[in-house]
């Protein structure tokens, strides 16, 4: 008798922020089954709009459970200022998610970004992604473009932005650089790596 | 230039030309558009003409807000056309600010706003305190990086109503328990409603820290704090 209903073993989906697509991608390539992962991602622009990801992240695993083509589904967000409603919408789905506030510290990884917010609670960060998409998810997103007393309002109360890493390239630091700039504020850089996120798709794939 | 040229091209407008009901229309239009000069020179030709401080606030500001907070809660106005829009207001009420503590307007209630102990960010801060304004409460901002003696301090001097925590960070938000646990040592805790906000934050934490609502934006923080300023001056005296 066929179980046509059995989902496919082995085969995982990672539901991702568009904003890590680049840095998972790399991560799964490293993985020796990488041929049995799929990436889905929700449009990066959710960054300024943190409030609508639960519910399209809600969406899309509706669709992919449905689909019955994996078995294993792995949601690649962090709580992202969604107030604890991406867990609640994973806890629905029995999904394991990244446990962390935000990319900034999953990459940076806890203890570290603990200790750079502290040294200076007025910093801005950037990673690779929002390095590259400055002036569109920034400059843009936030309207200082067509109204430039918005910086001051934004930014009035920040002191330096930091520039967490994942692979740095002198064209991103030069970027990161000109950002800081463009913010009037000061500039460091910290080198992290994927962090948390590597630990993440690496557990998940054997677990 | 075509007819249909001509009837497109917009007309400058003059706003002291304009009558009253004209003037407080376009001073909404003005409002919405985040056109901060221009809501200021409304407020200042409205006052010119005999308005009480307290009208041009509740005719021609707050209408205004009412229409810019519906929008953002619809999802049709983003935070920077808000922030825009609360500069405006902003600057409106610090025209009528000394004139509405002059002739002692009533005022729907008052608040003591500030962002905790660790915690720089004040955007939906701002936000919350524009809405307030525009919804007729007076404000008081203590700022950012606020300590719990600060929010002891505003509370013994102003008498709030309500006071309103925001925390952006997942480290700094508890605390806002410490704050509401001091409340409590200086026995000021039953005198106040407190209402908490910010990204992280949500009702199961504002339940366990125990402050009365968890206010997930700027409207809500309007809407809870009339309910409840209503239901405490409705609720029977104790016995």
């Amino acid at each position: 008798m066929k179980t046509s209903h059995q989902p496919p073993k082995n085969q995982t989906c990672i539901v991702a922020c568009g904003a890590l697509a680049k840095e998972i991608k790399i991560l799964i390539s490293q993985l020796p089954n990488a041929d049995s992962f799929h990436l889905t991602c929700l449009p990066a622009i959710l960054h300024n709009h943190p409030d609508k990801i639960p519910p399209l992240l809600d969406e899309k695993l509706h669709k992919i459970s449905q689909s019955k083509k994996y078995s294993q589904i792995l949601v690649a967000y962090a709580d992202c200022g969604t107030g604890g409603r991406i867990a609640k919408v994973c806890e629905k789905y029995h999904v394991p998610w990244i446990q962390s506030p935000h990319c900034y510290a999953f990459f940076a990884t806890h203890d570290t970004f603990d200790t750079i917010s502290q040294q200076e609670i007025g910093s801005f960060y950037l990673t690779d992604y929002l390095v590259s998409h400055f002036d569109r998810l920034i400059i843009q997103g936030l309207g200082i473009d067509t109204h430039p007393q918005l910086r001051d309002t934004f930014f009035k109360h920040y002191v330096q932005l930091v520039y967490l890493a994942q692979n740095p390239t002198p064209s991103l630091e030069k970027k990161a650089q000109e950002a800081a700039k463009k913010l009037k504020l000061s500039y460091a850089m910290h080198v992290t790596g994927y962090g948390d996120l590597a630990h993440f798709i690496q557990q998940e794939h054997t677990s | 230039m075509s007819d249909n040229d001509e009837n497109n091209a917009e007309e400058p407008i003059i706003l002291s030309e304009l009558n009253d009901e004209e003037l407080v229309l376009q001073m909404g239009d003005d409002l919405y558009d985040g056109m901060e000069d221009e809501v200021v020179e409304g407020t200042n030709i409205l006052l010119e003409r005999n308005w009480e401080p307290a009208k041009v606030l509740s005719d021609a500001l707050m209408e205004g807000m009412r229409i810019v907070g519906e929008d953002f809660r619809d999802g049709i106005l983003f935070v920077p056309e808000v922030l825009l829009a609360a500069n405006a207001m902003k600057a409106a009420m610090a025209v009528l600010h000394p004139l509405l503590a002059e002739t002692g307007a009533p005022s729907t209630g008052k608040m003591v706003i500030g962002t905790v102990k660790g915690d720089i960010h004040d955007i939906g801060k701002s936000l919350v305190i524009m809405m307030m304004e525009g919804a007729g409460f007076d404000v008081v901002d203590l700022g950012i990086n606020t300590p719990a003696e600060d929010f002891i301090s505003a509370i013994q001097e102003h008498k709030p109503d309500i006071l309103g925590m925001s925390a952006l960070l997942t480290t700094t938000m508890p605390y806002m328990k410490v704050v509401i646990e001091t409340l409590k040592e200086e026995k000021l805790r039953d005198d106040v409603i407190v209402l908490v906000g910010g990204a992280p934050l949500n009702e199961e934490f504002a339940q366990a820290i125990e402050a009365d609502a968890y206010c997930r934006d700027a409207a809500v923080a309007v809407e809870t704090s009339k309910e409840m300023i209503s239901f405490r001056h409705n609720r029977p005296s104790a016995p």
